[in-house]
């Protein structure tokens, strides 16, 4: 019996595509509070990290839009799993360096009381994975174009 | 040809990326809670009614010999360990009122302690001052460049393995 790709495909979209509007959410609105979220990484210069909390959020949302509508899905499941990779990289740079900070991923760094930890990292591997498997898998069915080529 | 489909998909993305980016700086640009593109940290912050200046690892050197200027590491202990500024005072937020028995004597009531943690917006730094403030000391300054930024200008650093 092989396996329901096309089904499996299409929850995962839905998955990361719900999750990546949902965590963009308080970006969007909030840039200033999503700012201090990246300074507190300490990996970008400060200089610059304004100008991540300014575009980063709409990149989630979009990617997270087109994902669930099934526009140009393997591009838009790149960006999420490169941002996802990203993520990764820095909340492995906030262990390793023993900062006491808060994830910031869902939710304001104000507002938020659960620090990095064990959890953050298996959440995000999990949801790497997933994503990978729509930029490898997915063949553009369940779409709302639907004269979107299914080979892209 | 599959190598072509990847590099394609990959330029989308970009293309998407790039979009979607400029789509955030619009907003922003438009938004009355937009914030600038590049930061730029305040020259001061209010910790429990006074004034604290923020200085760079640049000013913060001239006092770094000077008579009445004490600084303060806050960050964790292994890397306080490793390596601090010379003479620093160990004092991390944790576990502040423990160690402040130990550091009290160091600490002059007219002294202007200058406080340090990693980097800039690491908030170690802010939340010593805010205990010292309750303590009654009363000049601060926070180094908010913090030791990475002392540590890479080559200014002098000392080692403790306690």
């Amino acid at each position: 019996m092989s396996l329901p790709i096309k089904q499996i495909s299409l929850l995962a979209r839905l998955i990361i595509g719900s999750l990546f509007i949902y965590a963009s959410g308080y970006k969007v609105f909030d840039p200033a509070d999503f700012a201090t979220s990246v300074r507190n990484y300490m990996i970008l210069p400060p200089g610059w990290t304004n100008f991540v909390a300014i575009t980063l959020p709409w990149v989630e949302l979009g990617a997270g839009i087109f994902l669930i509508l099934g526009i140009l899905t393997r591009p838009a499941a790149l960006l999420t799993t490169s941002m996802l990779a990203v993520f990764l990289a820095g909340l492995a740079h906030a262990y390793w360096i023993g900062l006491d900070i808060d994830c910031g991923c869902f939710s304001s760094a104000a507002q938020s009381t659960g620090k990095i930890g064990l959890f953050h990292f298996v959440r995000d591997s999990c949801l790497l994975l997933i994503s990978a498997f729509i930029v490898i898998f997915d063949r553009g069915h369940f779409s709302v174009l639907r004269n979107q080529p299914l080979d892209v | 040809m599959k190598l072509l489909a990847g590099l394609r998909m990959c330029f989308i993305s970009l293309v998407m990326c790039i979009c979607l980016s400029s789509i955030g700086a619009l907003v922003n640009h438009m938004s009355p809670y937009g914030i600038p593109l590049k930061y730029e940290p305040p020259p001061e912050i209010g910790i429990n009614g006074i004034k604290v200046p923020l200085i760079d690892e640049g000013q913060a050197y001239k006092y770094y010999s000077q008579q009445g200027y004490v600084f303060i590491d806050s960050r964790h202990v292994e890397h306080f360990n490793e390596g601090h500024v010379p003479g620093a005072i160990f004092l991390p937020p944790e576990d502040v009122q423990e160690r402040f028995v130990e550091a009290q004597p160091f600490l002059m009531e007219n002294d202007t302690l200058i406080l340090y943690c990693y980097g800039p917006d690491c908030d170690m730094a802010e939340k010593v001052a805010a205990f010292l403030a309750q303590m009654g000391y009363k000049n601060f300054m926070i180094m908010v460049s913090g030791f990475s930024a002392w540590k890479s200008a080559g200014l002098p650093i000392e080692s403790s393995r306690r």
